[in-house]
């Protein structure tokens, strides 16, 4: 009787964590496929029972600004920050809905507080800079970049928004250089071979 | 005088070092203000050709705006019109002195459903009317109706309420509004009248965002037939055309714009301005074109010219103005 309770157990634990496992596995699935709606709506059971799961709250966060939810997604990037105010995922993840919603001040504060924990976080540099652009704050733009450029002189992301800045500033020659620079780390990028092209 | 412990330079240098200390990283010193503030300067210079009653325009003032990261402002405001007029007879007057003050509000919210912005705002005006005249048909409000008010050189005090909904699209390619103003004309001994406007207004972009078109329609019905000799329905539309520039415009300019009116618009409210046109006759076109201009990433200056067409139905004159409008604007 005894063992026969025991296995009963165990087959419990057994088949509830591979539902679980299915859960993720499933949500992984539906995002792959471009439901990210359903993918999300998979982790509300989750945190339902487990509302502490930080991935979950992560994860349903990042669904939720892919489906086009941005309050949803920033209502999850909050309740992880508040149940771990160090997670620069979630601080770092809440500028993406802000950015989505053009809400570009707000966007920058939030960028701006992670990197005050991980000064030269690319991710956080990364939203700083678009948030900028979106303000059109193009000096401001331009030095970012180039002190960024210092730390990652190999990525291409951080000279095309440096070439941006500089051609709004009026210094074509040196966007120019910059896109050149672009094309030696990604040869068929696009945008710059539109401007190599154009001007 | 005694030197403060702490001069600012002393504090600055401070602040430099300690960004220095800590390791943090340059672009970090410069931090997201919350608040963002603008002051714009301007004034406006027309004259009227063709006017029995008119003979120049002249206003100036200022607006004081904050806007508290992209959630919510307000703008406060004050200007001083001045229309001089040929007075030389009955129903004529000398000078029609206007002050107007200005309150806005802003809240922003940004729900899913509309994947974008909904802007809802309340405008509101209160103006003093100020008239000194010499004839005895004129109500001293400038549009010259009222033929039943008979008085001269009436004050007035005149209340406009103004909410205003607007939808803006995530692709800020799109956007519609909706807005109502009321307004309260009270003519010292003379007559009180209201006027309903109703403006529903749709923006869009066109081959990308360099060029933004707005189309408004006016819907104003004033409460007392005599204001505007019987006629006192009026609609109009108007259309917006706004280009900017690359970083080499020409002339340096950052924009131009292009605008129009066509129909017929009396007491209207233009909430784009923020002005009520209570010194204006009936309204019956007009067309005027701006330019903007960049001084820096945080001054810009605009010069507008304009044409207008106007007619003052109760003593059947038609006319026209032209006018020169500058503003100054900085934000910080």
């Amino acid at each position: 009787m005894r063992m026969s309770k025991g296995f009963l157990l165990a087959l419990f634990i057994f088949s509830s964590a591979g539902g679980r496992a299915d859960v993720w596995s499933e949500s992984y699935r539906l995002e792959s496929m471009g439901q990210y709606k359903a993918a999300a709506e998979l982790l509300d059971p989750v945190l339902k029972t487990e509302p502490a799961n930080e991935f979950a709250r992560l994860r349903r966060a990042w669904l939720h600004y892919l489906a086009g939810s941005y309050n949803d997604s920033q209502g999850d990037y909050k309740a992880a920050l508040q149940a771990n105010p160090l997670s620069l995922d979630a601080q770092i993840g809440m500028a993406l809905p802000l950015l989505a919603q053009q809400r570009w001040k707000e966007a920058a504060l939030v960028a701006q507080q992670a990197l005050e924990t991980a000064p030269w976080n690319y991710y956080a540099h990364l939203r700083l800079m678009v948030a900028e652009e979106g303000q059109r704050q193009w000096q401001t733009l331009l030095d970012h970049t180039k002190k960024l450029h210092q730390r990652y002189p190999g990525d291409a992301t951080v000279l095309v928004y440096r070439a941006r800045a500089q051609y709004w500033l009026g210094d074509k020659n040196a966007a120019r250089d910059s896109y050149l620079q672009v094309l030696q780390r990604v040869p068929g990028h696009v945008e710059a071979l539109q401007f190599l092209a154009r001007e | 005088m005694k030197k403060g412990l702490f001069s600012q330079k002393n504090v600055i240098t401070g602040c430099v070092l300690l960004n220095a200390a800590l390791a943090l990283p340059a672009a970090l010193a410069q931090t997201v203000d919350p608040w963002e503030m603008r002051l714009t300067a301007q004034t406006v210079y027309g004259s009227y050709n063709d006017a029995d009653l008119r003979d120049s325009l002249f206003g100036a003032g200022f607006f004081l705006g904050g806007d508290y990261l992209e959630k919510g402002g307000f703008t406060v405001g004050y200007t001083y019109t001045e229309v001089d007029g040929k007075g030389s007879g009955d129903g004529t007057f000398d000078t029609l002195e206007e002050n107007t003050a200005y309150l806005s509000g802003k809240i922003h919210t940004y729900p899913d459903s509309f994947a974008g912005r909904l802007t809802w705002r309340l405008d509101g005006y209160l103006i003093k009317d100020d008239a000194s005249g010499k004839g005895n048909n004129n109500n001293g409000q400038g549009n010259s109706g009222n033929t039943a008010g008979a008085y001269a050189g009436g004050d007035a005090d005149i209340g406009v309420a103004n909410p205003i909904v607007t939808f803006m699209n995530n692709a800020k390619d799109l956007s519609f509004e909706m807005g109502y103003a009321y307004s309260n004309y009270d003519y010292d001994g003379g007559d009180e009248y209201q006027a309903h406007q109703v403006t529903p207004t749709v923006g869009f972009a066109v081959g990308g965002p360099a060029n933004w078109i707005q189309l408004r329609a006016y819907y104003i019905h004033i409460s007392e037939d005599d204001v505007n000799d019987g006629n006192n329905d009026t609609t109009a539309v108007e259309a917006k055309w706004t280009h900017w520039f690359g970083p080499s415009g020409p002339l340096g300019l950052d924009s131009v714009g292009l605008s129009g009116m066509l129909g017929e618009r009396f007491l209207a409210v233009d909430s784009d301005a923020a002005v009520v046109y209570t010194l204006a006759d009936e309204q019956q076109g007009s067309v005027a074109l701006n330019g903007v201009w960049k001084l820096g990433e945080n001054t810009s200056v605009m010069l507008q010219g304009g044409y207008e067409q106007y007619e003052n139905r109760v003593i059947d004159n038609d006319y026209d103005s032209t006018y020169v409008y500058l503003n100054l604007s900085h934000k910080w």
